[in-house]
């Protein structure tokens, strides 16, 4: 990597938000509440930067082997080569690890014994990284006025080592929340995870403090690789015969459609699970015999794909008439411009002023059925539902 | 947390139909498709069984609506190797059970009627 100083956090959307990844320049402190999988962060950091750099990762109120059993249970890749742990944990239950610091482990028994360590141990083993797990615990138990000036020596003594430190802070009593505040003056870097529920679902979001006003759906994978970018439902529409159920199930992990003699009659659904996405996908039927189907599947959907066929100008009314019909011009949508690849395919300006949409909607040229521009799609679509553009992305890879 | 209670609560609910010999699996669904609570077999892929089940209950509603044929208290898909019974389950849910082909169609649908009660207490 030409940028030796940033490292990649693997967290989807979030080395863009940093600028590029984390640098010791940018220390963070990641936050939320209680069972809201601030520890699932730092683990998915700290396997993803074990792949480059050697790293660190601090225990408190917990074993280096529960960590670990996390990282195979998430199926996270990393390096055990790299991944060396600090345990406070086991000495402060009076447990002492066999293996010493031979299986990767050293011990320590307070904080303030970690800090005098943390010269020599990041000289020892090369280490670019360090992650705190976690600030929360009965471990730190000295008052909140000492523990925020440790806390500020501790990131000092991380960073003038060279060890970009991650703090993990899930918070518990209200105590905690204060703390949290006040800490947000030591580090330029805070994230923080809150959850909503909406309609029985909880929805999970990261935000991280150089760009407030994005929240980013996330929730931990079940098909394993940790943090994913969520949205629970996208619908893909447009006319008969434009590509829709060749869309879904050339994108998704898994597919079935109702169709019968070649045309969806009720829906498609698909899901992704890939490249840091999981989203669910419900399919309509294109037919105007099946317009009363379209409201009902689009109840409470976050963003719509509308597929055209690119040769066929006279369905261009069509399309505009269903995306009319599912999303009342209320929820973002992005145009799939399918069978780009056909003879008599219309640019996609054509498109647009066919469909007569705003410039702010992305048209991405695509042919479902070799998979082309698929993915696009979907990745425009998810920047428009968090309300990410891109002009700003170099901007704020400048500054 | 108020989410996690729910959780808890619709996922008793869920059990004590398990209970029953004829029911091998059960499901609340959103009526827009997405699951909120299943023990159904991890074999079976739950967020499609969600997606159709809601599909199927949405185009039969419309159905029996043009038909004029009023409400319906439930839909049953009757197969070579067992049943799906889908009813509501409050304003916004669903309540699916796979039964049995030879499984207690009256004890069935008497137990997944009071379930359902419970769940559209929770759920409203």
């Amino acid at each position: 990597m030409p940028a030796n100083s940033l490292i990649q956090t693997g967290i989807p959307k979030m080395d863009e938000l940093l600028g590029g990844g984390l640098s010791l320049k940018n220390p963070v402190l990641i936050t939320g509440p209680l069972g809201s999988d601030v520890e699932v962060f730092g683990q998915h950091i700290v396997a993803e930067a074990s792949k480059t750099v050697p790293c660190a990762y601090f225990v408190s109120d917990k074993t280096p082997s529960f960590v670990r059993d996390r990282l195979l249970s998430m199926k996270l890749a990393f390096n055990s080569a790299n991944l060396k742990f600090i345990d406070a944990y086991s000495a402060n239950l009076g447990i002492f690890p066999s293996g010493g610091s031979e299986d990767g482990i050293t011990s320590v028994k307070s904080l303030s014994d970690v800090r005098g360590i943390i010269p020599e141990y990041s000289e020892k083993t090369g280490s670019k990284l360090i992650v705190f797990d976690s600030l929360a615990s009965s471990f730190f138990n000295e008052g909140d006025k000492k523990l925020k000036e440790q806390i500020r020596a501790l990131v000092e003594t991380s960073t003038l080592s060279g060890l970009c430190p991650i703090f993990l802070f899930p918070r518990i009593t209200e105590e905690d929340d204060l703390l949290a505040k006040s800490l947000f003056e030591i580090f330029p870097c805070i994230i923080t995870i809150d959850s909503v529920e909406e309609n029985f679902i909880e929805r999970s979001f990261y935000t991280v403090s150089s760009r407030k006003e994005l929240h980013i759906p996330f929730k931990v994978s079940s098909a394993g690789g940790g943090i994913s970018l969520y949205v629970p439902k996208v619908i893909v529409t447009g006319p008969y015969h434009s590509g829709k159920s060749t869309f879904i199930h050339k994108i998704s992990t898994k597919a079935v459609s109702v169709d019968r003699l070649g045309t969806t009659v009720a829906l498609d659904h698909g899901y992704v699970e890939y490249k840091g996405f999981s989203i669910d996908l419900f399919g309509t039927p294109g037919q105007e015999a099946f317009n009363f189907i379209l409201p009902i599947l689009a109840r409470d959907t976050f963003g719509v794909i509308l597929v055209v066929d690119s040769t066929d100008r006279g369905a261009f009314q069509r399309a505009r008439e269903m995306i009319d019909l599912v999303s009342g011009g209320r929820i973002p949508f992005v145009v799939a411009a399918n069978k780009s690849d056909l003879e008599g395919a219309i640019r996609s300006e054509e498109i647009r002023e066919a469909l007569s949409i705003s410039p702010s909607v992305p048209i991405i040229r695509t042919i479902a059925r070799d998979g082309t521009g698929i993915f696009d799609t979907l990745v425009a679509l998810f920047d428009l539902i968090i309300g990410f553009k891109n002009e700003e992305k170099t901007a704020g890879g400048s500054a | 947390m108020g989410l996690e209670e729910k959780q808890n609560e619709l996922e008793t609910v869920l059990a004590h139909l398990q209970e029953f010999s004829d029911i091998q699996g059960a499901a609340i669904v959103r009526k827009d498709g997405l699951m909120i609570s299943s023990s159904l077999s991890p074999k079976i892929d739950s967020r499609t069984i969600a997606a159709m089940s809601a599909a199927i209950v949405g185009t039969a509603e419309t159905s029996a609506g043009e038909l004029h044929l009023g409400k319906f208290p439930q839909i049953i898909v009757e197969s070579e190797k067992g049943k799906l019974i889908a009813i509501p389950a409050g304003s916004q849910a669903l309540l699916v059970c796979l039964v049995r082909p030879t499984g207690n169609l009256g004890l069935v649908l008497l137990e997944m009627g009071r379930a359902s009660e419970k769940i559209s207490a929770k759920l409203g």
